[in-house]
């Protein structure tokens, strides 16, 4: 295989040799280090093959011998430069092609950024575009290495960030740093965040103010970080209030458990018109650049769809193009009518779904209260819904040692 | 070579085990079958056609008779025959 790629290379001529005593051609080309191969016996004389840089020596010798040499076919690369000086037209347009494909390559057309949650990808892009870095840049006009300091120095919520150059995309790769969340650290107390009615308190650190089965309001104090000075047994009471003592301070911990409620609020219509697929597709495909829309494939009307679209965008030098697939489902209208307790349990399922996204819970509510709230001859039925749930209400707010002092 | 010289030589190759076509330029002959043959340590072509193929040795030459012989490689030292081998013979 080698050998044939190096003959198409070097360029190879088939031989054909005539005279007597051929013999001696063949062993003074060997002496003098000239290949032969395919040494065939014709008619009137032999044909073989030479190399294309031993056909000239190979001429010497046989003009020596008086011998007749004839090149009956010239093969391989050297041979094919003829055959281009004709057809210049192709080798420009060959030529041209391998330099608008460097041309082409050496632009950065797409920069991608990863790992970043909490930066915006925007402002990474932007602070990259302020360093030299964006889509159309040519890539020997930045140092990736300098831009990645620089976007290291200005946002300031990342921790590391690389800049992966391959072929004409750019990949920044960001990692952010993970800021420890703020602990209170002074004195503070467990105050309630809503209403309810406790129904468990676990105090780590504290004086709990409140006990099971109390109503509390939002921003009463659950648990105390105001801890009384523990009565001496050795002061006799009345002498107590005599000393000053000095009440302590901590940081209250633990959980206070607690009945809340919240509500939702649901509706149906007595009577629904409904949108249901028949069933019926039709697809269309379209290419829109930024001149025109190229449409490929048009699409049958329906008189009510619902349209999917998928987009695949491309970034070209010219601009975005995108490659636009939409699927039409056809769709007619379906009346129903509903019974009160219907549209009750339908709007009940309503309220609570929406309770459930408020609250961002999963779990079912084991109990709850319905209450209708339009009149039957409203065309909507609308409903509130109660629910009660246990839930930890406690949250630690701060206070200042010199408000205490006051009291 | 002289008589004597090839005799200390193959005595020198048969005690150091030497393989005799390196110590004694030796022509080495490999034979496929019949349609291929490969000889090393030749001296040159001393006559060729497509049913005759004379070979010169370093001592003697090498006959090939056969049918429609080709040299498919020619080398300084090494060539390869294609073609139908009928018959093979050493002459001095």
């Amino acid at each position: 295989m080698s050998k044939k790629i190096f003959e198409q290379l070097g360029g190879m001529v088939t031989v054909k040799l005539k005279g007597k005593n051929l013999e001696k051609v063949i062993n003074m080309a060997m002496a003098r280090g000239i290949f032969l191969w395919n040494i065939k016996k014709n008619d009137d004389g032999i044909s073989f093959r030479v190399r294309q840089s031993g056909f000239n020596a190979l001429q010497s010798i046989s003009a020596e011998g008086g011998f007749e040499l004839e090149a009956t076919r010239r093969q391989g690369l050297p041979f094919f430069k003829q055959v281009l000086k004709r057809r210049m037209g192709f080798l420009a347009g060959a030529l041209f092609f391998v330099a608008a494909l460097y041309f082409l390559s050496s632009f950065i057309w797409f920069i991608e950024v990863s790992g970043n949650r909490v930066v915006g990808e925007e402002r990474i892009l932007d602070n990259a575009r302020r360093l030299g870095v964006y889509s159309g840049v040519t890539k020997w006009s930045f140092s990736a290495r300098e831009v990645e300091d620089a976007l290291l120095r200005d946002i300031s919520e990342i921790s590391y960030v690389r800049i992966n150059i391959k072929g004409v995309k750019a990949r920044i790769e960001i990692v952010e740093k993970v800021l420890p969340t703020q602990e209170i650290t002074g004195p503070c107390h467990i105050v309630a965040v809503r209403d309810g009615v406790v129904d468990d308190i676990l105090v780590l650190n504290g004086q709990a103010a409140v006990k099971p089965g109390d109503v509390v309001v939002k921003g009463d104090i659950l648990i105390s970080g105001l801890l009384d000075p523990p009565s001496s047994p050795y002061v006799p009471e009345s002498e107590e209030e005599k000393i000053n003592k000095k009440a302590s301070l901590v940081r209250a911990r633990g959980s206070v458990m607690a009945q809340v409620w919240y509500e939702g609020y649901g509706e149906c219509a007595m009577m629904s018109e409904k949108l249901v697929l028949t069933g019926e597709k039709s697809h269309m495909a379209y290419i829109e650049t930024p001149w025109r829309k190229l449409v490929i494939k048009k699409a049958t009307e329906f008189a009510m769809s619902q349209n999917s679209t998928a987009v695949k965008t491309f970034n070209t030098p010219w601009g975005e193009c995108s490659l636009v697939l939409v699927t039409a489902m056809e769709q007619s209208v379906q009346r129903e009518e509903h019974s009160e307790n219907e549209a009750v349990n339908i709007a009940r399922e309503r309220a609570l779904k929406n309770l459930a996204e408020l609250l961002n819970t999963t779990q079912p509510f084991n109990d709850c209260r319905v209450e209708v709230l339009s009149s039957p001859s409203d065309p909507i039925l609308r409903v509130k819904v109660a629910v009660e749930i246990i839930e930890d209400i406690g949250q630690p707010q701060p206070f200042a040692p010199q408000q205490m002092a006051k009291k | 070579m002289s008589k004597r010289r090839e005799a200390i030589s193959r005595a020198v190759a048969d005690l150091l085990e030497i393989p005799k076509d390196l110590a004694l330029d030796l022509p080495r002959v490999t034979l496929v079958g019949k349609g291929e043959l490969y000889i090393e340590n030749h001296r040159g072509i001393i006559e060729y056609s497509s049913e005759r193929l004379r070979i010169n040795l370093n001592r003697g030459y090498i006959e090939i008779e056969g049918r429609d012989l080709e040299i498919s490689v020619l080398m300084p030292d090494e060539l390869v025959i294609v073609g139908e081998v009928r018959s093979l013979r050493y002459l001095d």
